[in-house]
């Protein structure tokens, strides 16, 4: 009876996966075609008609900049955390407000950013005050992915380099960020997959229904999750909307599944080496 | 050589090492036997400060190493460079073996590639590995049978040149046959460096040791040479553990 529990539990959530693609598909597949993905919104009210190139654009521009900013300072605060600090004080405090910057709402994100870059800083609502708002977002859950992924190295490595007198940087360079490297990359996948998905930060910081001109760092940009929030809850176009939900997910899905890609090659690298 | 003199160790609040005072001779290979959770290994690990990277580790006294205390002075890795450890269980770094044995030479600073090649053959021979590998050197290290990585684990570490060689139970996984191969290997070596060796198997304490320390509970109870304290031993401990 347990086990037919656990079966079905697991059914319901791939159930619940399917049935959601499956929505967006049969509601939004229509409307995607060459020209809705290269090119910009058109019609009186925009969005009805035209395409969604630029929140294309700028979903990607925010999530480079996003993952840019985060990656080095969260690798270094992994690497801090798993070689360096251990079981320091100063690790556990890391440790804890991680744990709790994780559990920021992320509306609260983007008015910080909002208070933050938007207006302390002088930035504006643009490119680079969204993607630094998503990068404080991203930051805390890509530590704890890298930090994991250290963790997940062979321990025996770090006990060799020491009864060989070797630098723990000397070990690191050589063995362990090479180890993990596969583990590290796709880390930054999935936080590139959460930084992509994220409207409430950048709604405040750095999304418009329409920019002019080309991408810059200090101009406003379009971006899908807000493209797809105006399309539907101003009503302009509902099969747009599930369009532009479709072009989100696939993105999406791409990015998981290079992640989980590269962590299984990781997973026979080890056997291959042990 | 090394002289250890009124050692005492504790993890915690838990003294693991009773003053212990011991030689051990150049030349000379000194066998550690003892019950389990006896100390032997702290013990080991004492003398080139690998045991001082467990939590709370502290200690008292001196080690000796050629007339330098180890424990003078802030430079764990000099030591361990020095008196390097070979681990219980073969560890293929995942490099080829080439760079297995290259990984401490490249960190203490050989950059000439004549010099470095000139490390790797010589150190192959010298673990017997050369006429097993040597169409293979590029190959990941990982590919070894455990008895050929135990060999390359001890080549590592000869290549730095060390003055003292380490073991902890260096043949506890591996078959007659490996052990064999590792024991003469050691023989061998006993020339070169002093050989500190924990083992449980009183056979190749006898096979190899030209002494043998007996400990229990974190003391030496007996410290002879290995014929004698095998076939006489004199405490009454030492000969309850070596009847069982």
């Amino acid at each position: 009876m347990g086990r037919i529990c656990l079966w079905g539990s697991g059914l319901v959530v791939i159930a619940i996966l399917l049935v959601i693609i499956g929505l967006l598909v049969v509601r939004g597949g229509g409307v995607i075609s060459w020209e809705f993905l290269t090119s910009t919104p058109k019609g009186l009210y925009l969005g009805m008609e035209g395409g969604i190139f630029p929140a294309i654009i700028g979903t990607v521009s925010l999530v480079a900049i996003a993952t840019l900013t985060a990656a080095i300072p969260a690798l270094l605060t992994a690497i801090y955390l798993v070689e360096y600090g251990k079981a320091s004080p100063l690790a556990h405090v890391i440790n804890f407000v991680i744990q709790a910057m994780i559990g920021i709402p992320s509306i609260l994100i983007g008015l910080f950013g909002y208070a933050c870059f938007v207006v302390t800083l002088g930035l504006g609502i643009s490119l680079l005050s969204g993607g630094l708002t998503l990068a404080i977002m991203i930051l805390p859950t890509l530590v704890v992915l890298m930090r994991d992924a250290l963790q997940a190295v062979n321990d025996d490595y770090r006990l060799l380099g020491e009864s060989l007198g070797v630098s723990r940087r000397y070990l690191l360079q050589k063995i362990i960020l090479p180890v993990a490297s596969p583990h590290l990359l796709s880390s930054i996948l999935l936080a590139m997959g959460y930084a992509a998905g994220a409207t409430a930060p950048i709604m405040v910081t750095a999304a418009v229904v329409m920019s002019r001109g080309s991408v810059s760092l200090l101009n406003p940009v379009m971006a899908l999750p807000f493209h797809l929030y105006i399309l539907f809850s101003q009503h302009i176009s509902l099969e747009r909307a599930y369009g532009t939900a479709v072009v989100l997910v696939l993105i999406l899905l791409a990015l998981n599944l290079f992640s989980l890609y590269l962590r299984n090659r990781y997973g026979k690298r080890v056997a291959f080496y042990d | 050589m090394i002289k250890i003199k009124e050692f005492t160790a504790f993890y915690a609040k838990k003294q693991v090492l009773h003053t212990i005072t011991a030689n051990f001779n150049r030349k000379d290979i000194t066998a550690l036997i003892g019950p389990s959770g006896c100390g032997k290994t702290t013990l080991l690990k004492s003398i080139n400060r690998t045991a001082e990277l467990q939590q709370e580790f502290r200690a008292t006294g001196s080690i000796l190493l050629d007339g330098q205390d180890v424990y003078h002075g802030n430079d764990p890795a000099a030591v361990r460079r020095q008196a390097g450890m070979v681990l219980q269980k073969p560890i293929a770094l995942p490099l080829s073996i080439k760079e297995n044995i290259l990984f401490g030479p490249r960190y203490y600073g050989v950059r000439d590639k004549v010099e470095l090649d000139t490390v790797v053959t010589t150190t192959l021979t010298k673990v017997g590995l050369w006429n097993e590998v040597k169409d293979k050197l590029n190959s990941p290290a990982s590919e070894l049978s455990g008895g050929q990585l135990q060999r390359l684990s001890i080549g590592r570490i000869l290549a730095v040149n060390p003055k003292v060689l380490l073991l902890d139970e260096p043949c506890s996984s591996l078959d007659i046959k490996s052990t064999q191969l590792i024991e003469e290997l050691l023989v061998e070596l006993r020339e070169h460096v002093t050989i500190v060796i924990v083992t449980h198997n009183l056979m190749q304490a006898k096979r190899l040791a030209d002494q043998t320390i007996f400990m229990s509970a974190g003391r030496i109870i007996e410290y002879n040479a290995t014929a004698l304290l095998l076939e006489q031993p004199q405490n009454q401990i030492t000969q309850e553990f070596l009847a069982f």
